[in-house]
C-alpha cells in the first residue's frame, strides 16, 4: 500500500515537473563581443596619437567575432552568407580593391589583436571589419498553452511564443595602428508563436532571420558611417590617404591662377563691350 | 537649330546627371570602362570630386562664355560629342591614371573657341592658358579646388586643347564647304 502511495506521489511529482519543463521555455543568449575578443584580459586600449595611414585602394577583411560557442549559435555557413551580403554591398567602391570574407574558424575566441593580425596577414588585408553580435531570445507560454494539457494541443495550438532581439555591430579597424576607424550598428526584433512541438525549429529559424534583418539594417548605416568617415578624413584629417602604386585618381580642374586670369579677362571684355556700345 | 538645341539639352542633362547621381558610378574609371561601362566615357568628363570642384569649373565656363559671346554656343554643342573622345585620349595618354572626374578637359576645348571667336582678349586667354598648361605639365602642380589625394590631370587639359584645334579645323572646313557650295 505504501508502495502504491509512493508511486502515485512520484508520478504526480514527475507530471508537475514535466509541465514546468513544457511551459517554461526560458530564454537564450548568444553573444560575440568585440571587446572580449580584442581585449581578453581586460587590458585597456592603448591611446597613441597616431594618425592611421590608409593606402588606397584598400584591401578589406570582414569577419564575425568568435562567440561563446554555445549550442544554437549561428552556423558558420550562415555567417558566411551574411558576410557576403555585406561584402557585395561595398565591393564596387573604387577605393576598395577587394573584400575578403574571413571565416570565424580562422579566429580564436579571446584571441586579441595578435590573432586578428595573424588572420589579416593570412588574408592579406589592411583593414578589418569585425562584426560583433548580441542576440537574446525570450520564450514564454501564452494563454493558449492551456490546450497543451490535451496533448494534441501541443501539435496544433500556438501556445508558445518567442521574442528575438538581435544587435549586429560592425567595427572597422586599421590593422597597422590597431585603431578603430568607424562603426555602425544594425538591429532587429522578431516576435512569433508556434505549437509546442515545433517551437525549437521555428524559434531557430527566427534567430537566423533576426541576424539577416539586423545585417540588412546594418548595411545602410555602415554606408552612412563610411561616407561620414570620408568627410572626416578630408576635413578633420583623422586618417592620411596614400595611394598605392598603380592607383592614381586625377581631377580635371582649373586652378586659382587660371580662374583669376579668366575673371580678369571676362571683366575686361565686359568693360570693352560696354564702352564700345 | 533643332540640332543645336538637342546638343545643348544633352549637355545640360549630362552635367546634371553626372553630378547628381553617385560619383562612383559616373566617374571615368579605367577598369570599369574596360569592363564595358561605356557611359563613363561621357559622364566621367562631367562629374566632379566635390561641389567646390564643380563650382570652379562652371565659373571657368561662365567666364569663357562672357569673353566669347554668342559664338560659344556651337562650341558648347560640340562638348557632348567630344567628351568620349577626350576619355579615350586619357586612356591612351595617362596610363597610370585609374580614376578621373572633371570638366576642365572640355574647358580646354572652349578655350580654343575663345581664342578664335573672342577677339584679342580671347587670344590673350589662349596664350595664358597654354603657358599655364606647360607649367603644369612640367611641375605637376595640383589645383587647390581638388580634394586631398587627387592630382590635376594636365593630360586632360592638353587633350581638350587638341580636340579644340581639331574641332576648329572641322568647323573651318564645314564653313569653306558651305561657301564653295
Amino acid at each position: 500500500m505504501n508502495g502504491k502511495i509512493l508511486a502515485a506521489g512520484l508520478f504526480v511529482a514527475m507530471m508537475l515537473s514535466g509541465c514546468a519543463t513544457w511551459f517554461d521555455r526560458g530564454g537564450q543568449v548568444h553573444r560575440g563581443s568585440v571587446v572580449d575578443y580584442l581585449y581578453p584580459k581586460g587590458e585597456q586600449p592603448t591611446l597613441t596619437p597616431t594618425v592611421p595611414e590608409l593606402r588606397l585602394p584598400l584591401r578589406v577583411g570582414i569577419a564575425f567575432v568568435p562567440g561563446n560557442n554555445t549550442l544554437g549559435e549561428l552556423p558558420e555557413t550562415e555567417r558566411e552568407q551574411l558576410l557576403r551580403r555585406v561584402r557585395d554591398a561595398f565591393a564596387n567602391r573604387p577605393y576598395i580593391a577587394s573584400i575578403e570574407v574571413i571565416p570565424t574558424t580562422y579566429l580564436r575566441p579571446r584571441g586579441g589583436f595578435d590573432n586578428l593580425e595573424q588572420a589579416a596577414r593570412m588574408f592579406n588585408v589592411d583593414v578589418v571589419a569585425l562584426l560583433s553580435y548580441d542576440q537574446v531570445q525570450f520564450s514564454d507560454s501564452n494563454r493558449l498553452s492551456i490546450f497543451y494539457w490535451t496533448i494534441v494541443g501541443g501539435y496544433f495550438i500556438n501556445g508558445s511564443q518567442y521574442d528575438v532581439n538581435t544587435l549586429v555591430d560592425a567595427a572597422v579597424f586599421d590593422m597597422a595602428t590597431r585603431s578603430l576607424l568607424f562603426r555602425a550598428p544594425g538591429t532587429s526584433q522578431i516576435k512569433g508563436s508556434s505549437p509546442l512541438v515545433k517551437f525549437a525549429e521555428v524559434s531557430r529559424e527566427a534567430r537566423g532571420e533576426g541576424y539577416r534583418q539586423a545585417v540588412d539594417d546594418l548595411i545602410p548605416r555602415l554606408n552612412a558611417q563610411l561616407e561620414a568617415f570620408r568627410v572626416r578624413v578630408k576635413e578633420e584629417k583623422v586618417a592620411r590617404i596614400v595611394e598605392k602604386p598603380g592607383y592614381k585618381r586625377g581631377g580635371g580642374s582649373v586652378d586659382l591662377a587660371t580662374l583669376g586670369l579668366l575673371g580678369a579677362l571676362a571683366a575686361l571684355s565686359r568693360y570693352r563691350k560696354r564702352h564700345a556700345g | 537649330m533643332p540640332a543645336e538645341r538637342l546638343l545643348l539639352g544633352t549637355l545640360v542633362t549630362l552635367t546634371a546627371a553626372a553630378n547628381l547621381l553617385p560619383g562612383d558610378a559616373m566617374e571615368w574609371s579605367r577598369q570599369a570602362i574596360g569592363q564595358g561601362q561605356a557611359w563613363r566615357l561621357w559622364t566621367g568628363q562631367f562629374c566632379h570630386w566635390s561641389t567646390l570642384h564643380l563650382a570652379g569649373n562652371l565659373a571657368a565656363v561662365g567666364a569663357i562664355a562672357l569673353i566669347t559671346g554668342r559664338g560659344i554656343r556651337r562650341w558648347l554643342c560640340a562638348l557632348p560629342v567630344l567628351a568620349p573622345l577626350l576619355s579615350l585620349f586619357l586612356l591612351a595618354s595617362a596610363p597610370a591614371l585609374t580614376h578621373y572626374r572633371g570638366l576642365s578637359g572640355l574647358v580646354g576645348v572652349l578655350i580654343v573657341g575663345a581664342m578664335l571667336e573672342g577677339g584679342t582678349i580671347g587670344r590673350l586667354l589662349g596664350l595664358g592658358y597654354l603657358a599655364k598648361l606647360g607649367v603644369d605639365a612640367l611641375s605637376g602642380n595640383s589645383s587647390p579646388l581638388l580634394p586631398d589625394g587627387i592630382t590635376t590631370t594636365w593630360q586632360a587639359h592638353l587633350g581638350g586643347v587638341l580636340l579644340g584645334v581639331i574641332t576648329a579645323a572641322g568647323l573651318r572646313w564645314n564653313h569653306l564647304g558651305r561657301r564653295s557650295g
